[in-house]
């Protein structure tokens, strides 16, 4: 070829542009690259940037003038309106529309069948999923830094405490770059008609909120993040492992989605799930138990989401590196190989971790209440699944849209029995859990047994049972893999110390 | 020395339907094979299955002897790809578009410049460096997708229905290009519907049917070929008498007068060995027939397919094959090694 391209070069071809794709672009992963190139010349991108320098500029004329001049108004109130103003503006740019923009990012690239043509290059599903994230994050954090003048502004005004509203902005940015991670991880992997629920219902709730309820919500987080108590130090720390943590879940959820079947990515992410469930634990304990048992149960949820919509079906060679270990990797693959089979065992085991934490911790009947009231709902979907959608293509889909249904019909529930006090209501919709938590022991030093903890360990312990039973099959089917995996290993290993062989 | 495509009892099973069932061949260093079938009949999956972009239920396939399942990453950097159907990026330049992939081959710097240069220089973009990739033409796109998957310089070239949508002169554009590769001793294996143009630039023809190599053998073969019987035809034309020709046949066994016609006649040899039609031209000449014209018949390939699957139909007789290469009529047990896809099912 090198012949033909010399032959055929034209000597009046102008010369390639390089300088556009020579920078310094060269230490950067080639996915970034990519996508920055396509995502900052997005009309969605240019225009919501231009916007909101234009929003924020005008409020921030019309504001200085009424404060310059002699009016009613202190220069305090206008300057907390500003700052106020500018973070439901930002968070409406870095918590709505960037992350809405990951929803279809991976699907996008499935359907025009250039996934096939990326995974033939030296790009993994990580780095590919991963690329894209941070192409989103990286334009998110564009529109932080052009906020960033804005915000500090109003410090003029006064009635400003710029070190707390700067680590809210910081916040905020961080949050965004969670909900990055689940719109990008559940664009490979959800369904068209879960992505679009997400946009459409998600979306109107987050705009909701950011319209009507953040506003109140601002002074209390700005209080919060002055850090005059001990403990909100160790808040803000798990809040930040919680953040890395969903980025990584959904991420990964995504790559596990476009990887081939011989790479393994389950045990990784059980394995980092269990981890950071039992550091955000621990680390929320002094702030109280019940938010820590709340984060904790937001962690399960995300593990469960992955650990019941999992392929059951995985290449052989996956056993490898458990069947190192002699028995010891054998019983260790039945809790950490890929498939919801296996998931149920190691659900099994994340419910024992977590009772085991509150024993060790907040030891009181309404602690191990919540939690396996939490456990219940969540297990809810699998067991459903397992008896009438076995055969589910789709199962990520399945689970979410079960999940999210039985938590919308327990919260107009409890909406219900508030109002109404119906209780009899929630015990006939007690087979979703989550509906008795209005019935839980008020008080966490109570340690008398109350039937909803008997009617919690009951009903949550027949969803386990389902689903370990309906997990049998598979789990005995395993052996046989093993033994497959077995032969080729001995092989591997035959061929390695013999190449002749 | 190993061939560059080794394919061994090959099968690819979409739940109960067999999408590739139990096919082996090889296609040789340097060679550009054809790929052929209606739709539906395999093409596609096992050109997959090559390019390590999906598994097999069973059997072995190998890439200039490494397996492709075992060792997908090997066979990456020894296959470009090129697939039916693909889309580009939007807001991305040809320029760009070359630049990113060639980034995700691990190519910096001078290196990588010189490549996308390269590349761009054989596949004719240097025009449509600045052009946005996904308002190119269907030709435009083609050359593209062949300079991306000529940036790390391949050896071997899976190409998925390049010339299908394409127009006459990108066509033979596209076929140029092709040829020179092939002149440049890469392995080309090609699928296309068009089988004239698929018989002017390939070496071999390798016909599937639902999921089944019914032929493989050179494009000759095809256009001379065989009836079920492995007897060949003829066509001779005298200047006289077209009864002469009948006349000698009656008195020389082993020939036969298929349909006698206005100028001649046609033959059929049962053997198809070309000594044997020297013979027979040699005895008629000798005997006085006054022949002028003397030619083995030669069939379109469109035709030849057809036959092929006609004789299918009819119970299968007659499909060539290499004689070392046999398809089993059921899923074997051999299996390759290590990484098939899994037991256990739901």
């Amino acid at each position: 070829m090198a012949e033909q391209s010399s032959s055929q070069t034209p000597p009046q071809l102008p010369a390639l542009p390089f300088e556009r794709v020579n920078e310094f672009s060269d230490r950067l992963s080639p996915m970034l690259v990519k996508e920055l190139r396509q995502g900052t010349r997005t009309n969605s991108f240019v225009i919501l940037f231009l916007l909101l320098q234009a929003i924020l500029t005008f409020v921030l004329l019309i504001a200085s003038s009424i404060g310059l001049s002699e009016g009613r108004l202190d220069t305090a109130t206008i300057g907390r309106f500003i700052t106020g103003f500018i973070l439901i503006i930002y968070s409406l740019a870095v918590l709505l529309f960037q992350p809405l923009r990951g929803i279809s990012s991976i699907a996008t690239e499935v359907r025009e069948n250039s996934i096939d043509l990326m995974s033939l290059t030296r790009l993994t599903a990580w780095r590919i999923v991963s690329g894209k994230w941070l192409s989103i994050v990286s334009q998110s954090a564009l529109i932080a830094g052009a906020v960033l003048p804005y915000l500090i502004i109003p410090y003029f005004f006064g009635g400003m405490q710029l070190l707390p509203e700067l680590i809210l902005w910081f916040c905020l940015f961080v949050v965004s770059g969670a909900l990055t991670a689940l719109t990008v991880g559940i664009s490979a992997i959800g369904s068209a008609l879960l992505r679009g629920l997400l946009v459409v219902a998600g979306g109107a709730l987050m705009m909701g909120y950011l319209l009507f309820g953040f506003t109140s919500h601002i002074p209390i987080l700005i209080e919060m993040l002055s850090f005059t108590q001990g403990d909100q130090s160790l808040a803000a720390i798990a809040f930040l492992v919680a953040a890395c943590y969903i980025c990584y879940f959904f991420l990964d959820l995504g790559a596990t989605a476009i990887a081939p079947s011989s790479e393994n990515r389950a045990t990784r992410k059980r394995l980092m799930g269990l981890g950071a469930l039992t550091l955000t634990y621990l680390l929320l304990c002094p702030t109280g138990g019940s938010l820590a048992l709340f984060i904790a149960l937001g962690i399960t949820a995300c593990i469960a989401l992955d650990l019941f919509s999992e392929r059951v079906n995985f290449a052989s060679i996956i056993c490898w590196k458990f069947l190192r270990f002699g028995a010891l990797g054998r019983l260790a693959g039945r809790f950490l190989y890929p498939g919801w089979a296996t998931g149920s065992l190691f659900f099994l085991a994340l419910v024992l971790v977590l009772c085991l934490l509150i024993s060790l911790t907040h030891s009181s009947p309404r602690h191990y209440t919540i939690a396996l009231l939490g456990i219940g709902t969540l297990a809810f979907p699998a067991a459903i699944i397992q008896l009438f959608a076995r055969k589910s293509e789709n199962r990520f889909s399945s689970y979410s849209f079960i999940l999210l249904v039985s938590l919308i019909l327990s919260k107009i529930l409890v909406v219900l029995y508030d109002n109404f006090s119906g209780e009899l209501l929630l015990w006939i919709f007690s087979f979703i859990p989550m509906t008795l938590l209005p019935l839980a022991p008020e008080s966490a030093s109570a340690t008398e047994p109350f039937p909803v903890l008997l009617a919690a360990i009951g009903i949550t312990s027949v969803y386990l049972l389902v689903i370990l039973i309906r997990s049998l099959h598979q789990l005995s089917q395993l052996s046989t893999l093993e033994s497959v995996a077995q032969r080729g290993l001995d092989d591997s290993l035959m061929e390695a110390h013999d190449p002749d062989h | 020395m190993s061939a560059a495509i080794s394919v061994r009892n090959l099968f690819r099973y979409f739940g109960v339907l067999k999408a590739v069932d139990g096919i082996s061949f090889d296609i040789p260093h340097g060679s550009v094979c054809g790929f052929v079938g209606a739709n539906g009949a395999g093409k596609t999956t096992t050109m997959r299955m090559l390019a390590t972009l999906d598994y097999p239920t069973m059997g072995s396939a190998e890439i200039c002897g490494i397996n492709v399942v075992d060792h997908p990453d090997k066979v990456r950097s020894l296959i470009g790809w090129m697939p039916d159907n693909f889309g580009n990026y939007d807001h991305m330049t040809v320029l760009e578009y070359l630049d990113f992939y060639a980034r995700a081959l691990g190519y910096t710097g001078e290196e990588r410049k010189g490549r996308i240069e390269e590349v761009m220089v054989f596949a004719d973009l240097m025009p449509l460096a600045d052009r946005i990739s996904n308002k190119l033409s269907k030709g435009m796109t083609q050359r593209l997708c062949l300079g991306r998957a000529l940036l790390h310089d391949p050896q071997v070239l899976i190409m998925d229905e390049p010339a299908a949508g394409l127009d006459p002169r990108a066509r033979v554009e596209l076929k140029h290009l092709i040829r020179i590769l092939a002149e440049e001793g890469k392995t080309i294996f090609i699928s296309s519907h068009i089988l004239s143009e698929l018989g002017e630039m390939c070496d071999t023809l390798l016909f599937i049917n639902a999921g089944r190599i019914v032929h493989h053998g050179d494009a000759d073969s095809l256009r001379y070929g065989s009836d079920a019987t492995g007897g060949v035809f003829y066509d001779v034309q005298v200047n006289g008498n077209p009864e002469s020709v009948a006349d000698w046949v009656i008195l020389n066994p082993g020939v036969e007068v298929v349909e006698t016609r206005k100028r001649g006649a046609r033959l059929r040899l049962p053997n198809p060995d070309p000594a044997r039609a020297a013979e027979v031209l040699k005895g008629m000449v000798k005997d006085g027939v006054p022949v002028i014209e003397f030619h083995r018949e030669e069939r379109n390939l469109e035709d030849a397919f057809i036959d092929i699957l006609g004789q299918l139909e009819q119970g299968g007789a007659g499909l060539t094959a290499p004689p070392d290469l046999s398809t089993p009529d059921a899923p074997s047990s051999e299996q390759h090694s290590g990484t098939e896809a899994t037991p256990p099912t739901a």
